[in-house]
């Protein structure tokens, strides 16, 4: 066929605006799936099974503060051109940083046992033992990451963020009560139990997480976008808030629609696999321990490569997955060790996995405040930012969330801690 | 002497009275070991003053200055000045030795004959420990004290922008290297930062450091850039790499960009821009050799000279009649044969050749089956459209550096 009669379609205005949109878009959609991971997946199916529809307004705050958050972090990689981890070397010097990227060590690292055991959790769904499951997908991780070109690496990728789509099909499938849905969505049921407001903030702190931040600024200079697709690059990040919580809300549906309505008993992903057989049926079930498995895999094979990257790169050291052992030896130790360590602790027999979630939500909650607050001063710095500093009402608004999500997330440290 | 050990120490004027406290050092960006011109202090009074380096006595854990305050003519700051706090220290600076982006841990000064030197930046291990005020357990870590100190002479920094200085600028190692080596620095660096390196270079050399480059950033890296410098670049370019970066571009910018440029080098990207990128079409230039056959030798000579300024290799020169491809010679046929011979003579028929919708692959594969430098690209079996030279071809065999790298979506 004549290739020329591609081309004159694709130099209609509009789906040349369109195809703009798509190549810029990206950063904040994948930031988003990979966003939904195996904490978030536990959290969200935990909240529809064990509070069904009553937390479902907590949906539409999340979207605006996720929104605030990304979009302020959008803007500052796309107008400095520099990743947070360098922003924040260049703002404080050091020492901060130095302290940053220890803690951000901690709580990634709390954050890769998460997504380990629920390669764990979901691969004993499908009856592998996890001595065999985690090596392989260790194995398999390392693999995509350093033999895998770019190319192979986006595919891999983009099928495995449309595999999040399942969890709207689950929702839709599982007939939920679409009329009390809807009005808990927009009419907040709150109560004032113990368990409750534990749930919000784990809901909270699973959705607006440090190395999100990390992460998806650093794809932002990556694509390296020019001031000129600012505006893009905006809605990107506003549709990805609104794409990661519209597949939380999914989740929270199926499993309030039905694991919730029968009244049954949930503590974890397992629980919740098991309880959809006989109330699903087995492919739903299957569907959903997949998608827990895909979303595990998905930022496993992220997060401890992301990890060595921001440690590395803030402290001046050498980081490369092309470099050999001997020139980044730091970046390479970190690299592997983080996995290395993550697999054993993930095998020893008995191991307490839902500490260990909590443990890493707890380091997460206790740095997501600073991380804030560093990302406010930056932002409204006029020698990084020039002409794109904070407007007056966005300060105001951001620094209001901000001082939310700072509250929710201490509250988180001092609940957990009691 | 380092830099972290002198900022934030308490300044003191020629009465001995404490007026503030260091805050950071300027030195000149012209040459290869600067001195210190000036240090900005931090009044008590939370004012900064810039004191030139005549009227300091000592620089050190202690700052003295050799008069009061009142009798100092400020110093003022000027275009090439480089600020070591602000615009070194905790930077990314390019190392030209390495071609490598490294960060700044600390800054080596050295002191002779009155006059503070800097020597080199320290990008190791022991200038993060130092500054940590962690140095004593350097030594159990057998962590080295002077083992990553890169001389300044070799590094080049990154804050100035050097197409709003009208001026020559002598420091500027950068562009005394090679553009795939400086496309590897740029492949490192954020958007801003590496149009400011594009930008000190001059058009040919920025052209060939962007072919380097990939075909994503490039467009990203032109989009970002003043338009007339960009159609400058453009310019300069390849037609096959120049209609890469513009497929790669929105329609308005291409557009934009296109009528910007001249007439004859807009005609070829355009018709470049039909093809898919991975098809022969996709990857071949339209600045190559060719004559009509009716010639002779002798003539064919002559025309050479006029030939070779713009296309991408002379050695192979096509011959066509009535726009039809019917023979090559090489320029070694045209340079051993009698000049009084007929081109139909001595060239050489059939032509090997590829259809222009061919897939890259096949191209590769067909320059290294029949051993060729270049590769006729034709339409409609004998029409011929452009050529595909070794170098490209071996581009997709062995991918350059930017298509090995990992992708930062794992950052």
């Amino acid at each position: 066929m004549d290739i020329r009669i591609f081309t004159r379609v694709f130099r209609n205005p509009f789906i040349l605006s369109l195809i703009t949109f798509i190549s810029i878009m990206g950063p904040g959609i994948i930031t988003a799936n990979v966003d939904n991971d195996a904490g978030g997946i536990t959290t969200y199916a935990l909240a529809g099974s064990n509070f069904g529809y009553d937390l479902l307004w907590l949906f539409i705050p999340m979207i605006i503060t996720l929104a605030i958050i990304q979009e302020m972090g959008v803007r500052m990689s796309v107008v400095s051109g520099k990743g947070l981890a360098d922003l924040i070397r260049e703002k404080v010097g050091i020492k901060l940083t130095f302290l940053m990227a220890m803690a951000l060590l901690a709580a990634n690292m709390g954050t890769i046992l998460a997504e380990f055991s629920g390669i764990s959790v979901s691969s004993a769904i499908f009856g592998v033992p996890n001595f065999i499951a985690l090596p392989i997908a260790a194995l398999a991780i390392w693999l995509l990451v350093v033999k895998g070109t770019y190319k192979s690496v986006e595919k891999v990728f983009l099928a495995a963020s449309l595999v999040y789509l399942s969890y709207i099909v689950a929702g839709i499938l599982s007939q939920p009560d679409w009329g009390l849905a809807i009005h808990n969505t927009f009419v907040p049921q709150i109560s004032f139990n113990d368990e409750y407001i534990t749930m919000m903030i784990g809901i909270v702190g699973t959705t607006i997480s440090p190395w999100m931040m990390f992460y998806l600024q650093s794809t932002v200079v990556e694509k390296g976008i020019s001031i000129k697709n600012l505006k893009y690059s905006k809605a990107d990040a506003v549709i990805g808030a609104i794409v990661v919580n519209i597949v939380a809300f999914f989740i929270v549906i199926a499993c309030a629609t039905t694991i919730h309505a029968n009244g049954i008993q949930i503590n974890d992903v397992a629980d919740i696999s098991t309880a959809l057989v006989p109330l699903a049926g087995q492919y739903a079930s299957l569907l959903f321990a997949f998608g827990f498995l895909n979303a595990s895999l998905f930022a496993a094979s992220i997060l401890p490569l992301s990890t060595a990257y921001y440690v590395c790169e803030s402290l001046g050291f050498e980081a490369g997955v092309s470099k050999r052992f001997r020139e980044a030896p730091v970046f390479h130790g970190l690299y592997l060790g983080l996995i290395i360590l993550a697999v054993m602790i993930i095998m020893i027999p008995d191991i307490p996995l839902l500490s260990i979630l909590y443990l890493s939500q707890v380091a997460n909650g206790i740095l997501l405040p600073f991380l804030l607050i560093l990302m406010l001063f930056i932002i409204n710095d006029k020698k990084i930012m020039g002409e794109h500093v904070n407007s007056r009402l966005f300060n105001i608004i951001s620094w209001a969330t901000v001082i939310i999500v700072m509250s929710l997330s201490i509250a988180l440290v001092v609940t957990s801690l009691i | 002497m380092y830099l972290s050990e002198i900022l934030k120490k308490p300044v003191f004027d020629g009465a001995g009275k404490k007026i503030g406290r260091l805050k950071d050092a300027i030195v000149s960006s012209e040459v290869s070991y600067p001195i210190i011109k000036a240090i900005i202090v931090d009044k008590d009074d939370k004012k900064t003053v810039n004191i030139p380096y005549n009227y300091i006595d000592l620089i050190g854990n202690e700052t003295k200055l050799k008069t009061n305050l009142d009798e100092i003519r400020e110093y003022k700051i000027q275009n090439l000045d480089i600020r070591l706090l602000e615009d070194v220290l905790d930077r990314q600076v390019v190392d030209i030795e390495d071609k490598k982006v490294r960060r700044v841990n600390d800054i080596k000064i050295s002191r002779s004959h009155g006059y503070y030197h800097i020597i080199g930046v320290d990008i190791g291990f022991y200038g993060i420990l130092k500054r940590l005020g962690l140095e004593k357990i350097a030594k159990p870590l057998h962590v080295k004290s002077n083992e990553n100190i890169i001389a300044w002479e070799d590094i080049d920094t990154l804050n100035q922008d050097y197409s709003k200085l009208k001026l020559k600028v002598a420091k500027q190692s950068i562009k005394k290297l090679h553009p795939a080596d400086i496309a590897e620095i740029v492949d490192q660096l954020g958007i801003n930062e590496s149009i400011n390196i594009l930008n000190s270079l001059d058009d040919e050399a920025a052209a060939d450091t962007l072919e380097e480059v990939s075909p994503e950033r490039q467009a990203y890296l032109l989009e970002g850039m003043d338009v007339r410098r960009a159609v400058k670049i453009l310019d300069e370019m390849d037609p096959d790499d120049a209609a890469d970066v513009l497929g790669a571009l929105p329609e308005e910018t291409t557009e934009e960009l296109l009528g910007l440029l001249e007439p004859k080098e807009s005609e070829d990207i355009r018709t470049l821009l039909e093809y898919p990128e991975n098809t022969a079409g996709g990857i071949m230039t339209t600045e190559y050799a060719y004559i009509e056959q009716d010639l002779t030798v002798g003539e064919v000579m002559k025309q050479l000279r006029d030939i070779a300024k713009d296309v991408e290799t002379i050695y192979y020169v096509y011959v066509s009649r009535d726009g039809k491809l019917t023979g090559v010679l090489s320029l070694r046929d045209i340079l051993l044969a009698e000049p009084d011979m007929k081109i139909s003579e001595v060239m050489i028929s059939p032509v090997i050749t590829i259809d222009i919708m061919e897939e890259e692959e096949e191209v590769a594969r067909k320059i290294a089956k029949y051993n060729l430098l270049a590769l006729p690209v034709v339409e409609d079996e004998n029409k011929l459209k452009g050529i595909v030279t070794v170098d490209d071809a071996i581009d997709i065999v062995l991918p350059v550096a930017w298509k090995k790298r990992v992708p930062r979506m794992f950052r």
